[in-house]
């Protein structure tokens, strides 16, 4: 730094920003950033409890889990304060009936047969409280194809 | 809990009454009307007051952000349109009432700089800055920022002992 510089920086230290116009003054002013005083919050919060204890969530809605319909219906007591859940723990299916339906050639070397079945499902369900069961049973039908031998 | 409103608002208003020549200054160097230098200023303010938890900000970032919210505004400026670029028809520089008088030759060469030498420039000379605190502002190295600042010495010197020139003002742009 030079002597030049020193008398250039007094000069310019001697200077000073011009002043800013009172319309850019007028609106900085107005610009300021405002933040919710405490009590704003205070009575956003109180207006949150009130509508709470007004209008309370529906307890039974929420807490109550809905069993799955197929055991429902099943169940011997429907009682709605009935809570357990059953799953079932065995099965046995017995084929009671068999029907032929016809013989399918799309491939002319291997005709299938369809048969018709009909059975009849045993399923024993556990409620979970480990103590409680209780058994359905269903019929039901399905058609499987059987390859048929040819000579 | 926060000061009342109004002690913030007293704050605000203290706050610019104190530091707003200084920023609108350097806002001025830093776009390319006087505009556009009120608007970045504006936004700039009350950005950085707000960061800050409404209280007074440190001037470097005021002057980081005047800087950022500038460059944001030529470029989404030059995007839509190519505006006439004309100079600042006003003088950026003041002398205190008991001064010798306004010096437009030398407010003149100061608007003349170019802008990485204003910068710096007015950041030091009218902010007050350190040179480290230029660096974190202009996000420059602090050494850029002192050789910047003799630079733009020696265009002010040179230009001050050149003949007066009359030619139209070259415009600023960030």
């Amino acid at each position: 730094m030079n002597i030049e510089d020193d008398e250039l920086e007094r000069r310019l230290q001697a200077l000073q920003p011009a002043a800013v116009p009172e319309a850019l003054t007028a609106r900085l002013q107005h610009a300021r950033p405002k933040r919710p005083h405490w009590w704003y919050l205070a009575a956003a919060m109180a207006a949150v409890a009130v509508l709470f204890l007004r209008f309370p969530p529906h307890t039974e809605t929420v807490s109550a889990p809905i069993p799955p319909p197929a055991v429902a219906t099943e169940t011997p007591v429907e009682s709605l304060e009935d809570l357990r859940v059953f799953l079932p723990i065995e099965q046995t299916s017995t084929l009671v009936k068999v029907e032929k339906v016809g013989v399918l050639e799309t491939d002319p070397e291997r005709p299938i047969q369809l048969m018709r079945t009909f059975w009849v499902d045993d399923v024993t369900y556990r409620g979970d409280d480990g103590v409680s069961t209780f058994q359905r049973q269903e019929s039901r039908t399905e058609i499987i194809p059987v390859a048929l031998q040819t000579y | 809990m926060d000061a009342s409103p109004s002690t913030s608002t007293t704050s605000w208003n203290s706050w610019l009454g104190q530091r707003s020549r200084q920023f609108l200054l350097f806002a001025r160097s830093q776009t390319r009307c006087e505009a556009d230098a009120h608007d970045v200023l504006q936004d700039s303010l009350v950005e950085t007051w707000r960061r800050a938890g409404h209280k007074a900000p440190d001037d470097a970032l005021v002057y980081a952000t005047i800087r950022r919210r500038a460059i944001d505004l030529f470029r989404s400026t030059e995007r839509r349109q190519r505006r006439e670029q004309t100079a600042y028809e006003i003088l950026w520089l003041d002398q205190p009432a008991d001064g010798p008088g306004i010096d437009p030759a030398l407010d003149e060469a100061v608007q003349r700089l170019p802008n990485h030498l204003r910068e710096v420039l007015i950041v030091r000379i009218w902010g007050g800055l350190t040179f480290q605190q230029i660096a974190l502002s202009l996000d420059i190295p602090a050494d850029t920022a002192a050789s910047r600042y003799r630079y733009a010495l020696d265009h002010l010197r040179k230009a001050m002992k050149q003949p007066e020139v009359s030619q139209p003002a070259s415009p600023h742009l960030p």
